[in-house]
């Protein structure tokens, strides 16, 4: 009875190292990304019947039955989900502010305006060669401001090139982890081992990935997961061991898509799917700003044309190119800008086709609609950033959620230190009596 | 369970410190800078209202100038309008001399000579040039408005019409006046020219044909030098209406600036008092925040076990 005594006095305090050991992970892990709290599950070992007669007690104490990971499947599949729209959000919201930035800091609608202004300062005396050289001047200004916007945003659209091709080849990457690590789990059959730890490190690699793409994830009774890029009906990325590879492909015009293997791929979550967003965003602003550098140089080369220089002679096209990036001023001399109506003498005082110019400047609301797309680019990106503060609220909420329901609070640790503390100490106290008793017997 | 874990409890008092932080350098941003719109898409609408309306400023600044030339060009117009009609009156006294008979004919004849030299000064006048250097009264040419020929007579080459000048949207004024509007004129319903009537008499006086004749040629020259005159008059109260125009797009132009003012404080500017208050509010719970953290913080279990 005593050998029986000193057995599950050590059973107890076996297992209240194993608890210990479990909350002194827990602790050390306290501020560790993706770790999930583990707790000990312990069941009674005892044995009615056993043998002997009817009635005897046969209690052989206590084992540690295993460590629980204390993990919501769906609150996981909850935070990934939201943190794949928060991270499109974000990406978009940092694509579309670069892409507004290259269009308003470029000054391209200052500089139209200051060109505006010259040309009507030149109407007061169109024989001035001062005020001539200064419209040429803030002519020269105004096309070097569109190249320069046209630059930035070609920059803005390859940096997200470059790093919607980042993202690719990290997502590779994640996926050939995955497919190793599906290998280990399935594998893995025996519950003491370190199990809790590659499902961690599982459900990190899912995370990251929800980053980068919003993914669709079966999980397997072995633990393994299927993962599929897109949608439920997306192509599988990781099936079981076996990693298929995502491929992008960036079309003439800059936009890009995505496949795996053969097969197309349609994000609608994760950087990737902001990039693809954030470049079509740009590619259209670039569009729309050749245009608009189009139907401004018509207006002013048109108008050269029809009428005449300071010399008599007849105008010649003031601008050239053939959209924002590549436009130039073609006139060498302010005395080439065609101020006085077809058929006026040379050095005449008449500015009517300057005039002319000007009004049909304001008539086709040439600077009104460079400010519209300044507005409609900087609304892109305000519209955006609300949507952005909702879905990083939501995925904030979620990954809380997640945290208070899987992670480590130091209280409750601290609180079951002292307690397995005590569990141990009590384990060891009836070892102590259980030996006593043995001494108490053996002096008899 | 309500718990939070550990790592959730700072993650999330991290999030709402950098938020309130955040809010509160943006206040304070615009309370120093006096611009609400920091960024422009934090109100694409209110800035894209400031850009319009900078534009309009910057336009506004080269009509301001347009308006100063056409003043300065007016004004001048006008005063040497006024030259004009002041050798037209001594001409008119002149004339009048000459077409006394007690004159003597020598006397005449030097009366012809000091009109001839006041027939040089009219010439002169109208070739006057503006501060641009151009000819003032040959409208939208660029030379000389009159030429003189040989014998001294007077040709005009500036264009028909005076140029016109933009003053801002809709609104424009013709800057100037050409010598033929106030120096041709109908006198006894022939069309004539004053620089021709005065060079005319000159001659007439100066080598009059008889003392009768010399007699008539003043006495009709005055008849034309009073419609000349008035011509010149008529022109000058053009001028004036004109510079008068000036003026009141000056005024507009002044009114729509403080409008413009106005209108950019009222949608770009900080309002001061609010900005200070509500930079107050939120110190006071950014300062609550931080000090709850700072308990919340020290509420570890830990700290009281040992």
């Amino acid at each position: 009875m005593t050998s029986n005594m000193i057995l599950i006095g050590a059973s107890g305090t076996k297992a209240a190292r194993a608890a210990l050991d479990v909350t002194a992970q827990n602790i050390a892990n306290a501020s560790t990304a993706g770790y999930v709290r583990r707790s000990v599950t312990l069941s009674e070992l005892s044995v009615q019947d056993s043998g002997g007669s009817f009635g005897d007690i046969s209690q052989f104490g206590v084992r540690v039955t295993g460590i629980v990971r204390n993990a919501d499947t769906f609150l996981q599949s909850e935070v990934r989900r939201t943190s794949s729209d928060a991270s499109r959000a974000n990406t978009l919201v940092s694509g579309l502010t670069n892409v507004s930035n290259a269009v308003e800091s470029s000054g391209v609608y200052d500089s139209l305006v200051n060109f505006q202004s010259a040309l009507t300062q030149l109407t007061s005396t169109p024989t001035d060669s001062a005020l001539r050289a200064n419209a040429l001047e803030y002519g020269r200004t105004l096309a070097q401001s569109f190249n320069v916007a046209s630059n930035s945003l070609q920059s803005a659209v390859t940096g997200m090139q470059t790093g919607a091709a980042d993202g690719v080849s990290k997502l590779n990457d994640l996926a050939n982890s995955l497919a190793k690590l599906n290998l280990t789990i399935g594998t893995d059959t025996d519950p003491a081992s370190n199990s809790a730890t590659l499902l961690d490190q599982r459900d990190n690699i899912l995370k990251q990935m929800a980053d980068i793409a919003n993914i669709t994830t079966t999980f397997n009774a072995n633990n393994t997961v299927t993962v599929q890029l897109g949608g439920s009906s997306g192509p599988a990325l990781v099936n079981n061991i076996t990693a298929s590879s995502v491929t992008m492909t960036t079309a003439t015009s800059g936009a890009i898509s995505f496949s795996v293997g053969s097969l197309p791929a349609t994000l609608s979550g994760g950087t990737l799917a902001g990039y693809q967003q954030g470049i079509a965003a740009g590619l259209d602003a670039q569009s729309e700003l050749d245009a608009q550098a189009v139907d401004f140089m018509d207006i002013i080369n048109t108008a050269q044309t029809a009428g005449v220089d300071l010399n008599g002679t007849t105008g010649t096209a003031m601008f050239s190119g053939t959209g924002a990036a590549d436009m130039a001023i073609s006139l060498t001399s302010g005395s080439q800008i065609a101020a006085a109506p077809a058929g006026s003498a040379a050095s005449s005082m008449n500015a009517s086709n300057v005039t002319d110019m000007l009004r049909t400047m304001s008539t086709e609301k040439t600077s009104g609609q460079l400010n519209d797309l300044i507005f409609k680019l900087n609304s892109a990106v305000s519209s955006n950033t609300t949507t952005r503060d909702t879905l990083e609220t939501i995925a904030s909420n979620a990954s809380t959620t997640l945290a208070s329901q899987a992670g480590v609070d130091l209280d409750t640790e601290a609180a079951n230190l002292v307690r397995y503390q005590q569990a141990f100490q009590a384990s060891g106290k009836v070892i102590q009596v259980a030996n006593t008793l043995f001494d108490q017997l053996l002096n008899l | 369970m309500t718990s939070v874990s550990t790592s959730a409890f700072y993650d999330g008092a991290i999030y709402n410190l950098t938020k309130l932080r955040k809010q509160t350098e943006d206040l304070q941003t615009q309370i120093s800078t006096g611009d609400k719109i920091v960024r422009s898409y934090d109100d694409p609408l209110a800035a894209s209202q400031m850009r319009a309306l900078q534009a309009s400023e910057t336009l506004a600044k080269a009509d301001k100038s347009n308006t100063n030339m056409a003043k300065t060009r007016l004004t001048q117009t006008d005063s040497t309008l006024s030259e004009f009609s002041t050798i037209v009156i001594q001409l008119q006294s002149l004339a009048t001399q000459a077409a006394s008979s007690t004159l003597s004919t020598s006397d005449r004849a030097a009366v012809g000579a000091q009109i001839s030299a006041y027939y040089n000064n009219l010439v002169n006048l109208a070739n006057v040039k503006d501060t641009n250097g151009d000819a003032l009264f040959a409208g939208q040419g660029t030379g000389a408005a009159y030429t003189l020929d040989a014998s001294g007579n007077a040709t005009y080459n500036g264009s028909s019409t005076a140029a016109t000048m933009d003053l801002g949207p809709g609104l424009s004024v013709t800057t100037g006046v050409t010598g033929p509007e106030f120096l041709n004129f109908t006198s006894g319903g022939t069309s004539k020219d004053l620089l021709s009537v005065v060079k005319g008499l000159a001659a007439a006086l100066q080598n009059p044909t008889s003392t009768a004749d010399a007699i008539t040629a003043s006495q009709g020259a005055l008849t034309d030098l009073s419609a000349g005159l008035e011509a010149i008059t008529t022109t000058q109260t053009v001028v004036g209406a004109r510079l008068a125009w000036v003026n009141t797009t000056t005024d507009m132009q002044t009114q729509m600036g403080t409008q413009r003012a106005n209108l950019q404080s009222t949608i770009g500017g900080t309002d001061l008092t609010a900005a200070a208050a509500k930079l107050t509010q939120q110190m006071t719970v950014l300062e609550a925040s931080q000090a709850s953290f700072v308990k919340m913080a020290n509420l570890s279990l830990f700290s009281i076990l040992n």
